[in-house]
Parts: C-alpha cells; structure tokens; sequence
C-alpha cells in the first residue's frame, strides 16, 4: 500500500492530515500549556513576594521616620516648656527651629499608597509602600515591573528616596545642635532584637531575627534577610 | 621659560602626609599625616623677595626662601589626620581625620588662658622639642624657634566638631572666616558657624552625593561652597536667602580630553642657552618616555568608560573659575556665567595633565597680569608623581575689558609653564599649596607633600639655573 499522505484528499485525507499535525505539533503544544501554566503561577507568587517586600520596607521605613518624628516632637516639647520659662538660650532656638522644620519635611511624607494606575507600572518604589491594600490592578504582577520609579510623576509623587535623605539630613542637623549623636542604625526593637541584621549576639538572637528574614515564600527569596536589602 | 626649583626639603613625617597649607598670616606651613601628627614649618623670604615686575618669576640665581621644622603637634586624632586648613585670621587651624572629627587648634598665648571651652578634647601637653638625630634637611634647626620670628608656642586643642559617620576627607574655611566646612565618605557636607568663643554651630548637613565626598573648597569671596565625590558631580551649594543651605547645581564632566599643548613661541625665538634647558625639561617633564610609551602599548589598558572621580577643586583667584581634577588626571575648567551667586556653571575646558588622578590643585595670583588677560598660576598634582603648573589667561577683547558677556560661554587657555617628574620619587603626591600672602611676596612659592612623608617646597623661577 503506498499511499502517500500528502496526497490524500477528501474527508479522509483531511483527517489524516491533522492526524499529523497533532502528532507534529505535540511539542508546541505542551510548551505552551507549560509555558501558560508556569507565567500565571509566577504572577500569582510574583504578587505575593512583590507584597510581602512592600510590607518588609514599609516597616523599616516607617520605623526611622518614626523614631525620627518621636524624638523631634519630644525635643519641641522639652525646648518650647524651656522657651515659655524664659529661659531659652539661642543655641535650644536653633535647635527648635531644626526640629520643627524636621516634624514639617516628616509630615510629607506619604503614609499610603497611591492607586497604580492601570497602564503606568512603577508609580511607588517599594520604600513607599504602605499596607499592602490590594489595588484595583492587582493582576498586574508586581515583578514583572521593570520601569524605574521618576523622581516626578505628576504633582502628587514626591521623590521618595530625595525626602528620605534629606529627612536624615535635618535630624543629623538637629542632633548636632542638640549635642546628642544620632542613633545610627534602625530601631532595637521591643525584643531588644538589633536592627540591621547586622550584629549577632548569638544564636537566641538569630532565632527571634526571623521577622528580617522571608521563610514562607518560595523561590529566589527565600533564607534571604531582606533587611540586607536596604535602599 | 619658569622652572620649578626644590628649595628646601624639611624633615618631615615617617609615614604618608596628606595635605600641606601655608597660614595665610604668618610665616607658617602646616602638614599633616597618618601619623596622627601636624607638623609646623617656619620660613623667611629673602628681603629681595618682592619681585621686580608683578607677573615677572623670580631669577633661580637669587636668594630663596629659607624653611625648616619648628613644631610636632601630637594630636588626640585616633586615625589618620586626613586634612588640614588655615583659617583667614592665621589664628586657627582646622584638622579633619580619619576618626570622623574635626579638631579646631588654636595657639596658647604666653599666658596660657587660651579658650578652655566646651567640648575641648585633647588637651595638647607640651613636649620637649623633638630631637631627631639623622636630620637631612637643608637646615638642621629641628625644634628651635624660627629665625627671627617670634616663637612657635604650644597649639591647643580648642574644639572637637564630631557628627560624621565615618571618615572626615576635607575641611575648608570660608572666605571671611565666620564658616567651616568638612566632607565625608558618608556622603555628607557638613557646614559649620564660628560663633564666639570657639564655639561651633552645626547649620547645614547636605547629603545629596550618593557617594564619598572627596573634596570641597570655598569660593575665594563669596559663599559658595563647591563639593566633589566619587559620584563623578560637583555639587555648588550655598546659602538661600530663603532660608536653608541647598545646592543651585549639579555639575557633571562631560567635555572630551584634549591635548596638552606645550607653547613652544618662547624656545623658538632667539633661544638663550638656559630656554633651551628650560623647555626641554618642560617637555621631558610632560611627555612620556620611550619606556613609559613602551610599558604603556604593552600593558595595553583600555581607557575607562565609566565616570570618573572629581578628586579635587581650585577655585581662581577672581573668583569666576573653578578648576576640578579627575580620576583619569584630566583637568577641566568651568566658567561661571553671571553674577549672582546662584549663577550656573558651565564646562569651558579639559586638558590632558596627567597620567593617573590629580588628586590636588591650587590656583593662585601669578603669572601673567591681570590685565593682561592672566587668571593666574595653576599647580596640578597627583599619582604619576609630577607636579605640573599652568598659566591660565583668558583672551582679551580690544577695549581691555573682558571678552565675554555673561551669557556666551568664557574661552580659557591653559599652558603649561613648568614641570616636575617624580617630585618626590615613586610617591604620589597628596597636596599642594600655593603660597598667597596679601604683601604678594614670595610669589610662585609652592609647597607639596606626598605617599612617602615628604614635604617639599618649591618656587617657580624664571629661568633654569
């Protein structure tokens, strides 16, 4: 019988031709099924770990600005009672005058996050992400943006990484014209744990550290201390 | 055609100096080391030291200046002491160091009630006059007082400004004296108010470099501060009547090498025996030799793309220039374009100069008239071991007046008079200073220090000996 198939015509041939073109194509097939499987899987982590960062430098953020801010609204207090007793000196008008231009600058600081708009990615660096409240476009996975964040989108965005330095910078001021030196590193927290993943006091303490470190995600993040990864 | 001539090679530090800086009141120079050590110098200008013509060099055959060590301040710096600077008065000398502080010295007066102020660390105990035997230096005087001077009294420690995180790099004066300012590797520019009694104001931190703060120098009347980084930028900051220290520019290289170019007008015309020498070791000084280019084609390194450090600063003495030195030993000028004091800068030139970083320029009064067109004498330094100064002068239109409205773009030229190789050996040297007395004499007098301790003087003559 030498039928040849490439010749084969009618409903019979039609049949044997996609015969063929399963059997040819059986390897496009389950690539793309792979390939679909795999990118949805990795939207769905991607958003996860885009989010569980977001909340990471949130935290870390916040808890300097926050120091920042506890420690100039005492200073105000302190150097303001000092002030209405008549017994201010020009150096505590300095350093009031730093302190309350500090509080200032602190108060632009964003505490929430914009809506991302659907087109536009990187509206917020992840230094400026608040909770995490699921935004209107949460399909959009948030490791798939690539485009850097513009110092200025639009008249509401300040620049974050810009306000964070120079939010430092008056508080360095500040502490100068206080005499007192700054605390360097982000916060000793309630458990006396120390800040920056740094210093290891010893294995107990590495131990309670877990809140720096991402255990529960799966993939390049994991075992990772993401306090390593400040910006 | 100038030469440098080596006039005197004082004993100084056993281990790298950093900077050098001459007071701008008194007959003293100041260095300092990683020896954690600031030594002083004496020195006495010939009484013929005024020179006969404003823009003429002094002849190698006349008398020279005379230097030699009189003091070793023992500091309390924990660390290398990175910087040194002279305030305008001559009375009070700012130390920067590795140890994140700035000490502030003043001398003791005879009565000993120099400022006990807060803050006062390192208190300075005198020592006996260190007597090193071994001397090699051109006057063995080592300890006793200056010649003719009045004595060189114990410095005190008055003040210690700490607030940096890590290393101190720079401290400069203000023009007037009523500011400091010191700059760090932790990307901040700190800005310091003298208030009486020795006390220190801390009224601007600037943390706008992303990253160290190699170097900053004031502007010579007006306050304007200019910082330089590894970043590659040049911050211009100043005060805003607005309120708050900021910076107006961000001055980023981007002019392409070009080359030196050597003036040959004065060897080719009726040359004199002592022009000949002189420009020939101008060239042999500047271009490379036939084992230099060999080791060059054979190590065969390509040239680097990245951005290059501005290592150090200078500004002209009238105040429109500044001159900055990178990384790859370029040196570029840039002009000021207005008169305020936020005027922008642009970038009018850059030259050739050297074969590693110019880690250090000074800029002063010299050369050619003002009148003339002359902006003044240039010192260029750093790892290749030269010391290079250049003639500065604008081009001047036929009126006399300056050639260029505000807006168009200032034209330079820079030439090279005169040139040292290996000034102090293998050693890259760290710093040089100009000396800049408001008599105006001992014009072309420089001073430089180096990686292998030395400190060395030099003047600029006009002819070769």
């Amino acid at each position: 019988m030498d039928i040849d198939a490439s010749y084969s015509f009618g409903r019979r041939g039609e049949e044997m031709e996609d015969v063929w073109d399963e059997t040819l194509n059986l390897e496009t097939k389950f690539y793309q099924e792979g390939y679909a499987d795999g990118h949805a899987h990795g939207q769905l982590h991607g958003l996860y770990e885009g989010r569980e960062l977001g909340q990471e430098k949130a935290w870390e953020v916040w808890e300097e600005v926050g120091y920042m801010e506890g420690f100039a609204l005492f200073w105000v207090d302190m150097l303001a009672a000092g002030e209405d007793a008549g017994k201010g000196r020009s150096k505590d008008a300095r350093a009031i005058s730093h302190a309350r231009q500090l509080l200032a600058l602190i108060e632009t600081f964003p505490t929430t996050n914009p809506t991302t708009a659907p087109a536009t990615s990187a509206t917020a660096t992840s230094a400026s992400a608040a909770p995490a409240t699921p935004s209107s476009s949460s399909d959009q996975a948030p490791s798939s943006e690539s485009a850097p964040a513009l110092p200025d989108q639009g008249d509401t965005e300040p620049d974050l990484i810009l306000l964070l330095s120079s939010i430092r910078a008056r508080y360095k001021l500040l502490c100068s014209s206080l005499g007192v030196r700054p605390r360097l590193l982000a916060a000793a927290g309630k458990d006396g744990s120390s800040g920056a993943g740094v210093e290891n006091d010893g294995d107990v303490q590495v131990v309670v550290q877990t809140e720096g470190v991402v255990q529960e995600i799966e993939g390049p993040m994991k075992g990772v201390d993401t306090r390593m990864l400040r910006y | 055609m100038p030469q440098l001539q080596l006039i005197a090679s004082p004993q100084s530090h056993a281990e790298p100096a950093w900077a050098v800086a001459f007071n701008p009141k008194r007959n003293l120079l100041a260095s300092c080391s990683t020896d954690k050590t600031v030594r002083l110098y004496s020195y006495s200008l010939p009484s013929s030291s005024k020179p006969v013509h404003q823009h003429a060099f002094p002849s190698a055959s006349s008398d020279k200046p005379v230097i030699h060590h009189v003091k070793t301040i023992e500091t309390e710096h924990k660390r290398t002491i990175r910087s040194l600077a002279w305030a305008p008065s001559g009375k009070t000398l700012a130390t920067g160091s590795f140890d994140s502080t700035v000490a502030i010295w003043e001398e003791l007066d005879g009565d000993g009630d120099e400022g006990e102020e807060e803050g006062q660390e390192g208190v300075y105990k005198p020592k006996a006059p260190t007597k090193v035997s071994g001397d090699v230096d051109m006057d063995d005087d080592d300890g006793d007082e200056g010649q003719g001077e009045r004595d060189v009294k114990e410095w005190e420690c008055v003040t210690t400004l700490e607030g940096h995180e890590s290393e101190c790099k720079t401290v400069g004066w203000s023009a007037d004296g009523a500011l400091l300012a010191s700059c760090s590797r932790d990307k901040s520019v700190w800005v310091w108010e003298v208030q009486p009694d020795s006390d220190f104001e801390c009224i601007a931190v600037l943390m706008e470099h992303s990253q160290d703060v190699k170097n900053l120098s004031w502007h010579p009347h007006e306050e304007i501060l200019a910082s330089a980084s590894y970043d590659s930028h040049i911050h211009m900051q100043w005060d805003d009547p607005d309120g708050d220290w900021c910076i107006f520019q961000k001055l980023h290289p981007k002019l392409p090498l070009s080359q030196i170019n050597i003036p040959r007008s004065d060897a080719a015309a009726s040359p004199s025996q002592g022009q000949i020498s002189a420009y020939n070791s101008l060239v042999t000084a500047l271009l490379p030799t036939p084992e230099e280019r060999e080791a060059e084609t054979y190590l065969n390194v390509p040239p680097l793309l990245e951005d290059e450090t501005v290592w150090s600063l200078a500004w002209s003495p009238c105040g429109r220039f500044l001159a900055s030195g990178g990384d790859l030993g370029g040196i570029r000028i840039w002009a000021r374009t207005g008169n305020n004091p936020d005027s922008p800068f642009v970038e009018i030139a850059h030259t050739a100069a050297h074969s590693r970083s110019c880690f250090t320029l000074a800029w002063a009064q010299g050369g050619t008239l003002l009148a003339a067109g002359g902006l003044g004498i240039l010192a260029s330094a750093g790892a290749d071991g030269k010391i290079i100064v250049w003639q500065i002068t604008t081009p001047v239109s036929a009126d006399g007046a300056e050639a260029d409205a505000p807006s168009k773009k200032p034209k330079v030229s820079i030439a090279p008079i005169a040139a040292i190789r290996e000034a102090h050996g293998v050693a890259d040297v760290n710093c040089v200073s100009w000396l800049q007395r408001e008599d105006g004499g001992g014009q072309g007098v420089l001073a430089s220090c180096a990686d292998d301790g030395s400190v060395k003087v030099w003047r600029v003559v006009a002819d070769a000996e």
